[in-house]
């Protein structure tokens, strides 16, 4: 009997993989992308400042004006791209280009237009503009330095490299793109060609139907951890804690992903509605509440209970407390439990879906 | 004057040769059959003639715009039958007139009763099929090609609609039809039987080969 | 040739109310994405710190309540340095100020896991710090102007952003796969046999969904209106206008892929991937001044770039159309060579 089953599933698992390979495109897509995906995003997608754009304006044509000018362009997150001879023309600087502050020089002080349209821009920009301006008037006033000196110390990334910031967030998101939405749509097709049905005549069952079809993407995404282990150890960014259990947490919530597309395949006729609703209820709420782009601290009790059940948010949470913090499974029991649990009510209620959309 | 006209037409996909050196032709009221296994380029031919692909070789001449039935009904599954006639009857030219008296008609003859107000992906096949032909036929096309008209369909099924076809050759309409059923060679005035691209038999059905079974050496691999 | 597009305006219409969950889906997605996820977007972005305070002296004091009374800061004292620690390692708090015995250096701790909160709140501190010992010198006072103040947190900025987004996934896929669809039942094949042009079958693909998108942008905007208080500032004729160039763009690339792909799942890959791609560069998640000029230099060929960044100019900077026509022009040649592509490649379905 337990033989029985085994060799159906494994004739769906061979089944799929010769449909994977036969699409070369897809096939491609699938094997290459994520790698692809996580090496352009590791350098092209940066949370720290490249430089700002930054406009100038000394309408008292004072010399001490040029020098703090001169600071600003030399300094290397500031680029003056232009002078301003009339502070009227400030809305002008803001219009062109991607201009982010003025910063105008009077006899009674500095003048600092900022773009506040982001506050997290405009503060870091403020903070950064304030320090230069600051230090330049120590300075030229020969302010007495203080006589303690002020000693920084970052905690768990000491030489702040950008890639901490990033590849959390790109793993997480990787793993939703190729778990949740490839299979989900992939499985949804199935179901409206009438795959399910005919494969149901025979004496398969839902679940070793789904346990077929899924295996192949299973070992994919295995392949695609090692992957992404790779690609973190070339952009430095080390696991301070186990290795094991970092390709656990990994695993699992690669599993949580596919089967909370499995979960939207099921309940859903066509792969037009699954790709929609796995980008509208997993890959935005993941990106924007998950912690990827602003730490989930800043938002309010209600929502902050709603980030905290999302599987990107666990994955995040515990991506950073085991790679950059070195903690062990018992800090990150939480993550790994919504997670499991997750998965678990999720392919329970895929199986309420398969039962209701395709009876025998 | 014929008013379909092949010369030594040849269509290449990649390494296949899937339509080789063919010429035909096509007189009015006259049914053309298209026999051949899958792969011989039946498909491929009636594509060109409705002018879908291009030929690699040769030329084509085609008097009018063809009426086309393709193999999968093509119907717009969420349409009822009446906005499915609406709708095609528009982008075959047709006046709101005209296409309000020939839905009416086609509902009519269809006998589909309470499924006319019904989506078309809730009628049986055999609706769909019929429907599917009315629409090809909607404009009086001088040519019509139908590529496997009877597929799927019960015998019942299939003897009404070579009744409709019949119909419209009666009235000088040209029509090509392809086909897998090799009792339906027998329904055509003349047949053309294709083989890995090209014609290996033509002429009227009880001259190519006296019963079906004379019919299957045609179909060999070449 | 009106009377045509009007049939396949209508035709397309029927086949999108007739499907009962698209609908549902359609309007499920400006309620989610614009009514329900900015809710999430950063409300409180002060810098929590805790102050270790060694010295027990009014300095150490005056320090403290100047830390507290910071705007940029939400300041509690931890009763010692382990306990502050603790915190820290939790996630509660962003930065560890040490306030020494005389002599001794102050310290700051910041979490740089998530690298950007820490590095602002040890430039804050820092400042404030240096301040604090140039007792309070005004030899340079500083004035901060914030302009174009789209509200106390991050939400506006981001709601134009999910606007943007919305109405490129739902009229991008809803089209790439109504297109792969009628190819795949040959429905696509009948309307080319009636003498239907590749143009005309393109164009009024390109007319419905771009509707459909600034029909959803509509309700989109009406829900940030109502739950956000989010007016655009600029003209809202502009507004509608850029989306719907922008539209045009997104909506001929999905047809392209799906002209171009053999099945549905292989268009769905194609557009998957290339969405995540685009979307990532788009500066919408990081801004155009943390990328390197080379990266930087792929956002004119970013249809997303040119949407998100006009809309930000025009919803929260009140800018018109004037005063950005290149992304206008930008959208528009996208769209035209894109809908040429599928054109030719629809001309040469099988």
């Amino acid at each position: 009997m337990r033989g029985e089953k085994y060799h159906r599933i494994r004739a769906v698992v061979r089944k799929e993989f010769r449909h994977i390979f036969r699409d070369r495109v897809s096939c491609m897509l699938l094997f290459l992308m994520p790698a692809f995906i996580m090496l352009i995003f590791g350098y092209a997608l940066a949370f720290d400042v490249y430089r700002y754009d930054i406009q100038v304006c000394n309408p008292g044509h004072s010399v001490q004006a040029e020098r703090l000018f001169a600071r600003l362009d030399a300094h290397p997150k500031f680029r003056v791209t232009g002078r301003l001879e009339r502070i009227d023309a400030i809305d002008g600087a803001f219009a062109r280009g991607n201009n982010r502050a003025v910063v105008v020089y009077r006899d009674d002080g500095i003048d600092l237009f900022v773009d506040a349209t982001s506050p997290t821009l405009s503060t870091n920009l403020t903070l950064m503009l304030s320090s230069v301006t600051g230090d330049f008037a120590a300075d030229e006033f020969h302010l007495a330095k203080p006589s303690q000196d002020i000693r920084i110390r970052y905690l768990y990334n000491p030489t702040l490299k950008k890639e901490y910031m990033p590849i959390p967030g790109l793993v997480m998101l990787v793993f939703i793109l190729v778990s949740s939405i490839v299979l989900g749509t992939s499985i949804n097709k199935e179901k409206a060609q009438g795959s399910f049905r005919l494969l149901r005549l025979t004496r398969m069952s839902n679940l070793e139907i789904i346990a077929g079809k899924s295996a192949p993407y299973f070992l994919i995404t295995l392949l695609h951890v090692a992957v992404v282990y790779l690609i973190c150890l070339y952009f430095g960014v080390r696991v301070e804690g186990s290795l094991a259990l970092f390709f656990a947490l990994c695993t699992l919530y690669s599993v949580c992903c596919m089967s909370l597309g499995i979960l939207i395949a099921s309940w859903f006729d066509r792969p037009l509605d699954v790709l929609i609703i796995c980008w509208i209820f997993l890959f935005i709420p993941n990106v924007f509440l998950s912690g990827f782009i602003f730490p989930i601290e800043t938002m309010d009790p209600f929502m902050h209970a709603v980030a905290r059940l999302l599987p990107g948010t666990a994955f995040i949470d515990a991506f950073r407390s085991i790679a950059f913090k070195g903690t062990g499974l018992g800090a990150n029991l939480p993550a790994f439990g919504l997670l499991a649990g997750e998965t678990v009510l999720a392919g329970f209620l895929s199986l309420i879906g398969f039962k209701r959309n395709i009876p025998r | 004057m014929n008013l379909v006209e092949v010369s030594h037409v040849s269509k290449r996909f990649g390494r296949i040769k899937a339509v080789d050196d063919l010429s035909l032709t096509l007189a009015p009221g006259e049914i053309l059959g298209l026999l051949g296994a899958n792969g011989a380029g039946k498909t491929t031919l009636i594509r060109m003639i409705c002018g879908l692909i291009r030929p690699d070789a040769g030329d084509i001449a085609v008097s009018g715009k063809p009426g086309y039935m393709c193999q999968s009904f093509s119907l717009i599954e969420e349409l009822t039958v009446p906005e499915n006639i609406s709708f095609y009857g528009a982008l075959y030219g047709l006046s709101r007139q005209e296409v309000d008296a020939r839905a009416e008609s086609i509902v009519r003859s269809l006998e589909l009763g309470d499924y006319c107000d019904r989506q078309v992906k809730f009628l049986p096949s055999g609706w769909r099929q019929a429907l599917s032909f009315s629409i090809a036929v909607i404009a009086d096309p001088a040519v019509l090609i139908l590529d496997e008209p009877t597929s799927g369909l019960d015998s019942l099924s299939r003897r009404r609609m070579w009744k409709m076809i019949h119909a419209k050759a009666a009235r000088g309409t040209g029509i090509i039809v392809s086909t897998h059923y090799l009792d339906e060679a027998y329904y055509c005035s003349r047949l053309s039987i294709l083989n890995a691209g090209r014609e290996v038999a033509a002429g009227a059905p009880d001259k190519v080969a006296a019963s079906e079974a004379d019919l299957l050496p045609y179909f060999e691999n070449r | 040739m009106m009377r045509i597009l009007g049939q396949i305006l209508k035709k397309e219409l029927l086949q999108l109310l007739r499907t009962p969950a698209l609908v549902g889906i359609l309007l499920a997605c400006p309620v989610i994405t614009i009514g329900l996820v900015p809710f999430g977007l950063g409300n409180d972005s002060r810098l929590k710190v805790e102050v270790v305070d060694a010295s027990f002296s009014d300095r150490g004091r005056a320090l403290v309540a100047r830390l507290d009374a910071s705007p940029h800061i939400r300041c509690d004292q931890a009763v010692s340095l382990a306990e502050a620690e603790r915190s820290i390692e939790q996630g509660r708090i962003d930065a560890i100020v040490v306030i020494p015995t005389t002599g001794e250096d102050y310290s700051i701790l910041a979490r740089a896991d998530h690298m950007i909160v820490g590095m602002d709140a040890a430039y804050y501190i820092g400042r404030q710090l240096q301040e604090a010992a140039e007792q309070g010198s005004a030899a340079l006072p500083l004035r901060i102007h914030s302009k174009y103040v789209s509200g106390s947190d991050n939400t506006h900025y981001y709601l134009v952003t999910m606007l943007v987004l919305l109405i490129a996934i739902l009229g991008c896929f809803l089209a790439a796969l109504s297109v792969i669809n009628e190819k795949e039942s040959k429905v696509l094949e009948h309307l080319r046999s009636t003498g239907m042009s590749p143009g005309l079958y393109v164009c009024s693909k390109l007319l419905f969904f771009t509707l459909v998108g600034l029909v959803e942008l509509g309700v989109g905007l009406l829900i940030a209106r109502t739950v956000f208080h989010l007016t655009p500032a600029g003209p809202l004729a502009d507004y509608f206008l850029l989306a719907a160039c922008f539209l045009l763009a997104i909506v001929s690339l999905g047809i392209l892929v799906a002209a171009c792909s053999r099945t549905m799942l292989q268009a769905i890959y194609i557009i998957v991937f290339l969405f995540f791609i685009l979307v990532l560069l788009s500066t919408m998640f990081a801004p155009l001044d943390n990328m390197s000029p080379g990266w930087a230099a792929t956002r004119y060929v970013n249809p997303f770039f040119w949407a998100v960044d006009g809309s930000w100019k025009i919803v929260l900077k009140g800018m018109r159309m004037g005063e950005i026509p290149l992304h206008y022009l930008v959208l528009l040649l996208t769209g035209g060579v894109l809908s040429g592509l599928s054109i030719l490649r629809i001309r040469r379905i099988n």
